[in-house]
Formats: structure tokens, sequence, C-alpha cells
């Protein structure tokens, strides 16, 4: 569809605005990571360091952790990584046979089911922080990752259900119905046909799980008191001391936090956007 | 026999993970929510003394007014939030559906911000909000909008809102995403019509446009809402539900009254009559999509 | 109904009772070969000195091993309340307890009392004032790691500026100083600014006031009493100075860093603050260093010149197996050697009275001497099991007041009753 060179102007007016909307705390974001803590505290206006310095990326990576092999930020990032990736792949695995269950059989009550898998994700997770904390605290799980991983695994199934079944059965059952009568198991049908089929899909599914898994922080906060247990946002909660905050570092940490989930994001959005439009433009 | 069985076979795992995690310990706090717990939970191991209240806890809950000011302000949070992030990532969604220079770049670039963790988004905004040296405050005592230094987390009212803007510029990439990736799908044929009527843009999108996108805005809203009904993280880092109580939302005074003041059978009980609206608004979504999918 | 209700609960309990008895109080893995495990959760306070003193400690004790967690202090309650209802490994031997956890603490029987281990030379050696913050009734539940009060600070080259030898010594001298610091511009706004925004630290704060103004927070019998006369007139004091400018006007936004930093520049003469201020005060880029002086908190008429407490104690908890070598770890923490490193290293204050005069000590914390007069003069917080909600609610109180939507009286008068509300409902 051609557009007027007036249409035009105002679209890339729109973009422009778009644009400033995201970059303008972005780059008060990035600079302040390179900001001293002097240009930090001025009571003046500062959009631009008047020095660049890389104090706070020092300190960020600084300090002893207790068994002396990595520095406390690093122990964090290390363990956030190994909770957020092994949550997904658990969630992706057992939410695929679930969401195949829902795409490709007919059982009584599924619509009802589908519906309270859903449910499960509305019940706000603040209720199940005791019940869970006395529950994995007696089987001495506190302070243990698997903790993190099978509850991060429970919230974010219905998602993973929900969506892979939608994925499911936007792929036509034709090819399967041939395979089916050559006599292909029905685990068969599942990994040869539509889990292929449905690959970008379940990417992003999984990294939109795998995001979230990085971003939680109140059972990360309650659930782990150690160097080995800490997941990303609890260090970053914690680089604020009684009455003082030490915001360049806390700032940097968030930054250097934030670095791989945004790498993630963006991969979500080719796959997703530019995957669906080349189909579409095509169409 | 084994035929019929085998999806409930499919299912089993999800079913032991959702049962173990999600379902016991819901019925567990179900449970504290009737007897008298505060602070200490062996208390439990012996079923004699297990203090029975009954509905007590129930109905304190409604005729607590911190309660229902929770409940204001969770709605407030909500409306607002999820609105402001509707109408802008619809605007935004629309421009990045268009062609122009570098848009595989822009529609990356605006993604960042909802991959920030919120932790992350909570502290840059913060320190942006600060009283003393905030880049907000500060540019607005330096345009003359305010007189002088305005500490912009130091009223109830300007907090919120605050607080709903920073959600708003992490959360927006969300809804934009969602929509420009149905937008993506809908066949041209819906806005070559519409060109040949004549019809103006405005009418084109609400006659043509809104109703084909409706199943992907029912996700978008439905997401955000839950989200949105259950902050936490970012209150908890920007104000602590302060000042004087006045960005308490309803998972904050859970929090608080569980993990703070040790109630952890009125905590539940808050959690669970929260728990209810949640499905009410849940419900009304479901019927929305069940409607429109038919 | 009731019966059948009970029945599903109790079934849906089963699992993780079952559970309990797999991760009850025997199976810690941790012990092995006669070396007992000691756990600690402890604030991020002077945590790297505590990392050293640990591995001190564990080298010097083959047979024990003290494993320690620090976490924010923020955090810090919120995880030992948790940490309380755990069994097994996620129970702590030790943890770190703020002074204004003491009641909610020691009555639920979260921690231990360690009266009778206190040996005669702790018990005439350590401060009163450090003794008093983990003490409830009649028992001690723990051993002080530092003393710390909110000191009054005062610069005194800017004092001798506007002609005064003297700190304040009374709240009248405080606002006519003040006045004249500001009138005669050598502070270029109030003379002094304070952390009065909604967070613990106003507690203190005003428990500063109340104490200065001769008022107490509760009598005898535990019955709140800070809504009398005295109460009344210190609320009034810290409201109307704020109004009259002789306390900034934005200190009901500032936190107790913000309030530093300006005293740190010198834009204000008189500071209220944490004994950490002096290494700041002094630090390389401190634009006072070496002006700073500690003197008494001013006082009205006849009362005392209080300051508030705010130290952290270790207490044991009843979930740890090996009591014995917990507290010989408090102890060694506690002692004059370790208390008095602390100081040198991290500038704590130490518990003991003979430190204050110790000759290294004061060679390295010039204002020691003024410090330890501040502390036999001093208020606590008030001591109820639910602090948290008691404070909170103070918080609400005391701001609506600095704000100038109540009178000091109605609000006080309404804390005292929902305090008494608090109190009887026995949580």
């Amino acid at each position: 569809m051609e557009r007027t060179r007036a249409q035009k102007f105002w679209i890339y007016v729109g973009v422009c605005l778009v644009m400033l909307f995201t970059a303008l705390p972005l780059l008060l974001l990035v600079t302040a990571t390179f900001s001293s803590s002097g240009d930090l505290n001025a009571k003046t206006l500062h959009l631009w360091p008047s020095e660049w310095t890389l104090g706070n990326y020092s300190r960020v990576f600084s300090g002893e952790a207790s068994d002396g092999s990595l520095p406390p930020f690093l122990t964090a990032m290390k363990n956030s990584v190994i909770v957020a990736l092994s949550s997904t792949l658990l969630t992706l695995l057992i939410g695929m046979f679930a969401a195949y269950a829902c795409a490709r059989f007919r059982f009584r009550g599924r619509d009802t089911l589908l519906v309270s898998i859903l449910g499960f994700r509305m019940v706000p997770e603040v209720v199940l922080l005791i019940p869970l904390y006395v529950i994995f605290a007696r089987m001495g799980m506190i302070n243990h990752k698997p903790a993190l991983i099978l509850i991060y695994t429970a919230f974010n199934l219905p998602y993973v259900i929900w969506m892979m079944q939608t994925y499911f059965r936007s792929i036509p059952r034709s090819m399967e119905e041939s395979a089916q009568i050559d006599g292909v198991s029905p685990l068969g049908i599942l990994f040869k046909f539509l889990l292929p089929l449905s690959l970008p899909g379940l990417v992003a599914t999984g990294i939109f799980v795998l995001l979230i898994a990085w971003d939680e922080f109140m059972f990360a906060s309650i659930f782990t008191s150690t160097y080995d247990a800490k997941t990303i946002t609890v260090a970053i909660s914690e680089f604020s001391k009684r009455g003082m905050i030490d915001f360049g570092m806390q700032i940097t940490g968030g930054f250097l936090a934030s670095l791989p989930p945004i790498a993630l994001a963006l991969f979500l959005q080719k796959y997703i956007i530019s995957g669906l439009s080349e189909g579409s433009e095509k169409g | 026999m084994i035929k019929k069985l085998r999806p409930f076979g499919y299912l089993l795992p999800s079913f032991l993970v959702i049962l173990s995690v999600t379902l016991l310990p819901l019925l567990y706090a179900i449970f504290i929510s009737f007897i008298n717990l505060t602070k200490n939970v062996h208390k439990l191991d012996n079923p004699k003394l297990w203090d029975y209240v009954g509905f007590e806890n129930f109905a304190k809950v409604l005729s607590d007014s911190s309660f229902w000011q929770a409940v204001g302000r969770t709605m407030y949070f909500t409306v607002t939030s999820v609105g402001l992030e509707f109408a802008l990532g619809m605007a935004f969604a629309l421009i990045l559906n268009e062609k122009f220079a570098g848009r595989g770049f822009v529609r990356g670039f605006m993604l960042i911000p909802w991959a920030l963790p919120t932790i992350v988004n909570a502290v840059l905004w913060k320190w942006l909000y600060d009283p003393d040296h905030g880049t907000i405050t500060v540019l607005l005592a330096t345009l003359g909008i305010t007189d002088g230094h305005f500490n912009i987390l130091g009223s109830s009212f300007s907090a919120m809102n605050a607080i709903i803007i920073a959600d708003v510029w992490k959360n927006t990439a969300f809804v934009t995403l969602i929509l420009l990736a149905a937008m993506q799908s809908l066949p041209a044929e819906a806005y070559e019509a519409g060109k040949i009527d004549g019809a103006s843009a405005f009418r084109r999108f609400f006659s043509i446009t809104l109703p084909l996108l409706s199943p992907a805005i029912l996700v978008a809203l439905i997401m955000r809402t839950m989200e949105a009904f259950k902050v936490f993280d970012i209150i908890y880092i920007m104000t602590g539900g302060g000042p004087a109580g006045g960005t308490q939302v309803l998972s904050f005074l859970t929090y608080q009254t569980s993990m703070m003041f040790g109630k952890f059978s009125y905590g539940s009980s808050l959690a669970f009559v929260m728990s209810i609206f949640i499905l009410i608004f849940a419900f009304i979504y479901i019927k929305i999509l069940y409607k429109k999918a038919e | 109904m009731k019966k059948s209700l009970l029945g599903i609960m109790s079934l849906v309990l089963i699992p993780s009772l079952l559970a309990g008895c797999s991760g009850g109080k025997s199976a810690n893995p941790a012990d092995d070969g006669g070396v007992q495990t000691i756990r600690i959760l402890s604030s991020d306070d002077f945590a790297g000195f505590r990392e050293k003193a640990v591995e001190e400690f564990n080298a010097k004790n083959p047979d024990i091993k003290v494993v320690l967690d620090h976490v924010a202090y923020d955090q810090l309650h919120d995880k030992e309340l948790a940490s309380f209802n755990a069994s097994g490994e996620a129970a702590y031997d030790i943890v770190d307890v703020d002074e204004i956890w003491t009641s909610e603490y020691a009555n639920a029987g979260f921690i231990l009392p360690v009266t009778d281990r206190y040996t005669d030379e702790m018990k005439q050696g350590i401060l009163p004032a450090s003794l008093q913050i983990a003490s409830l009734g009649e028992e001690i539940y723990g051993v002080p790691m530092f003393n710390d009060v909110v000191f009054f600070y005062y610069n005194e080259e800017l004092l001798k500026k506007a002609g005064f030898d003297h700190p304040p010594v009374t709240w009248d001298e405080f606002t006519s100083m003040s006045q004249a610091l500001q009138e005669k511009g050598i502070t270029p706004g109030s003379a002094s600014a304070w952390g009065w925004s909604a967070n613990e630290g106003l507690v203190a704060y005003f428990a500063e006031f109340l104490g200065s103004f001769g008022g107490k927070f509760m009598d005898e019998t535990g019955k709140p009493v800070f809504n009398d006369e005295k109460g009344v007139q210190a609320l009034t004091f810290m409201a109307d100075s704020m109004k009259n400018g002789v306390i900034d006007k934005a200190s009901i936004n500032y936190n107790d860093r913000q309030v530093l930093d300006a005293f740190k520049n010198g834009k204000t003469a008189f500071v209220a603050g944490w004994s950490f201020y002096w290494g700041e005060l002094n630090g390389s880029d401190s634009k006072v260093k070496g002006k700073v002086k500690v003197g008494m908190v001013p006082a009205a008429e006849g009362a005392p010149h209080t300051a508030a407490t705010g130290s952290m104690y270790l207490a044991i908890t009843p979930q740890s197996e090996h009591e014995d070598a917990a507290w010989k770890f408090i102890e060694y923490l506690g002692s004059k050697e370790v208390q008095k490193q602390q100081s040198l290293d991290a500038g704590s204050l130490p518990i003991w009275k003979d430190l204050y005069s110790d000759e290294d000590l004061n060679k390295n914390f010039a204002a020691l001497k003024d410090m330890e007069k501040q502390l036999e003069q001093v208020i606590s917080r008030p001591s109820l099991d639910a602090y948290n909600e008691f404070s909170k609610n103070m918080q609400i109180a005391l701001q609506s007041v600095l704000t100038g939507q109540k009178d000091a009286k109605t609000a006080l008068d309404e804390l005292v009753a929902t305090t008494e509300e608090l109190q009887a409902n026995g949580n």
C-alpha cells in the first residue's frame, strides 16, 4: 500500500516519538553506569557525564565470594543462568506433552482443563510464599537452586501449555493423518511433525518464559540467603546497604544483568515479527 | 483402553508439578486462613493446637479499611497502567507496521525496556525521581514546572502515578509486540477494501483493523491485567508501599501482613480475597474471548 | 461441617507433614567427622570484617565450622521470620537481631535467653546502654555486636563563624543558633536537615526528641504514654521547627543518607546520625574533614540529653543443635580483642566500657570520648511483639503532623489507641 508524501512525513514523526520514548530513559541508564558518584549526586541537570569512569563497573565486580572463586555478582549471574535455563527447559519439556494432549486428543473435560490451567497463573504468587517455604524447608531445599527451578516451572507451565497448544492447533492435521495410517506412534508424530513445524513457536515461548524466570524477585529473595543460591535480582537489591544506596553500583549491576534478556528479546523479535511478516508478505 | 489413557499420560508430568507446587500449597494456604496462625507454623504439626476460627479472618478482611484502600489503589494502578500501555502499544504497533527506513532496528530497539528486569527498571526510575539529584526532579525544577525540587515519590498521588509511568515505560513494548505480530498476519485485503471505499483512516481502523485484531488485543489485555493486579516488585523497590501507605497495593499489603508482621493466617485470607478479584477479571475476559472465538 | 473441613484439610497436609518427618532436626548432613556446623544469618553490617573473623575463628576451632550468610538489612527480618519456620538446613543456629525485634522474637520463642551464659566480666564490662538493647524483662538474649545511637554532630567552624563557642545545650538554644546561622548567611539555607521521610529512621529521630523533652514511650507497666504533655511538646517542636524553617522544610523527604550529604558539603551546621557518619565526614571526599565534633543531643529544660539507640546483636535460635558452639562464636565476636579490632578496621563503636579509653582506639577515632558520654544517656524504641506494625503506624502518624494535616495531640492520641489495640491482640 503506497503512502502519500504527507502520510510518510507523519509516519516518520511517529517513529521518532517511539524512539524518543524508548531511548531517553535507556540513555540515562547507560550514561549513569559510566558516571562518577559526583555526577550522580549533583543537584544540577546532568544529562551527560562530566567525566567517563569505569569505577562503577570495578565495584560491581569486586568483592570476594565465600569460596573465593567468583565475585558475588558473577556468582549471582551464574545462578540466574542456571535457574532460568533449567526451569525453561523443564517447562518446555513437560508443557509440550500437555499441550500435545490438549491439541490433538479428545477427552472429557478438556476445555475446562485448559481454562483451569490458565486459572493457576492467576493465583497471586504471594499467597504461595509461606506454604512453599515451609514445604521446601522441610525437604531441605531452601538455598538450593532446584527449589527456585521447580517454582518457576510450575508458575510458567500454564503459559507454555496454552501457547504451545495454540501453535500445535494451527498446524493442519492432514500430514499426521497419513502418517498415522502408516503406523507412526503418537510420540513419533509429536517429534517428527508437530515440533519441527512449530519450532519458531517453541523458541518464542521459551524465550518468553526465560525472561519471566530471569525477572523473578519475591521468591528468590525469601528463598535464597547464600552466595551459592542468590539470583541476580536479589544481588542487585542487595547493592543498597542500610541507609546507604550506592546507586552507581546498583544501576551498573542492573545494566549488566539486563544484557542477557535484552539479547534474547532482540532474538525473539526477529523470530516472531520477521517470521510472521515474511509469511504475510508472501501471502 | 491404553489409547484412551494416553492423553492423561502426557498430562501427568504437568499435573504433578502444578499439583505439588501450586495446588497443594494453595490448599495449605486456604487451610491456614481458617485457623489462627501467627509467626510460627510449627503449631501446624500438632492438630490439637489448631485454633479454628472459621470465616473470621475473611470477615476481618472485608471490614478492614486498609484492605479496601489497597483494593482502590490496585484498581487505579491496573486500570491506568494497562489502559496507557494499551493505547501507547496500539499506536506504536500501527506506526511500526508501516514501511520506513530502519524498521527492523526500531522494532528491536523498542523491545529493550520490556527485557529489563523489573527490579532494574524500578532502580532506574527511583533514581530518576530522586528528590535531590534525580534527572526528572531536577528537570522539572529547571524548567520551572515545580517550585524547587519536588519529591515525586514523597506524596501518595504523585508517587502512584510515577510508578505507573515506570511500569508503562517497561510494559508498553510487550503490548506492541503482541499487536504488531497480529497485524503482520492480517490479510492485506482488509486494508485495501477500506481504501477503495474511501473510508477515512480512522473509520477504517475502527471498523476493519480493530475487530480483526480483537483476539490479540484480548491476549495482551489479559496478560497485562493479571500481572498489573499482582504488582509487587516495582513497589517494593521504589516506595516500599509508602509514603504513608499511599502506594500500598494488594500484593504488597499481603506480603507485609505475612512476612513483616508475621500474620500468616490473615495474610492468606487477604490473598484469597484478592484471588477472587482476579478470577472475576479473568472470567469477564474469558467470556469475551470465547464469544469472539465462536 | 467443621469436622469434615478439617478432615479434608489434614488430608491435604499429609504430604507436607511426611516431608517434615524426613527433614527434621536429625537430618543435618553438614555434621560429619565430629565437626559442628554453625550457620549464621546476618545483616551486611561490617560484612567484610565478620567474614575475616569467621575465618580466624574456624582456624582456631577445628571442631567447629562457622558458615556466615549475610543479606541486605532491608530483607533480614523477613528472611529470619521465614527461617524460624524452617527446619534442617534452612534453619540457622545464630541470627542477627535488631533491638526493635527483641520482643517479637523472644516472646514467640524464636531466640533463646543467654543470661546464664553471661560471665560477670561481661555483665560488668559491657556498657549498660549496650546490654539494654539485647534485654527483655530479666533476660538477656544475645551479645551486641556494636554500639550505635543517633549522635548529634556539629560543624565547629561554622559555629565559630557565627560567634558560638559551644554546641547548643537546649532545644531553645538550638533554635536561636540555627536562626543566627541562617540570618548571617553562614549556612545557605536552614542550619540543619533531618531524615524524616517515612522509614524506620523517623521513629528513631522521634525517640530522640521524645527522650530529650523528658518523655518516654511506655511506662513501667508497658502502657504507652508517649501522648502525654512531653510527647506532644516534642512532636510539636519537630513540626514547628520545620514550619518556620529552623529545620529544612524538605526534611520530610530526606533519609539519613541525604542529610549526611548536605552536612558533608558544609551546607548545614548540625546533623543527627549514626556512628558511621564519623567515618564519612572524615573521609577524603568530605569538605568538612577535621571540622566536625560530636556534642550531646540538646534537651528541653531539665530533661536528659538522650540519643536513640540502634544496635544489633547475635542470638541463638532453639533450632540450633550446637548451642554451646554457637555461644562460643558469639562470645568470640563480642570479646574485647575482636571488638577492638572491629573498631580499628571498620570504625564501629565497641560494646566494652574500657575500650573507650583505649589508646589505639582513641588515636584512630577522635570522637570516641565524646561519643562515650552520649552513650550514657540513651532512649530505645519500644519493645513490642508487633513492632513492625507499630512502626508503620507511627511513621504515618508522625508524617501527618509534620505535614500539618493533624496536630500533635490528636495524632499521638490516635496512635496510642492503635498501639493499645496491637498490644491487646497479643501480636
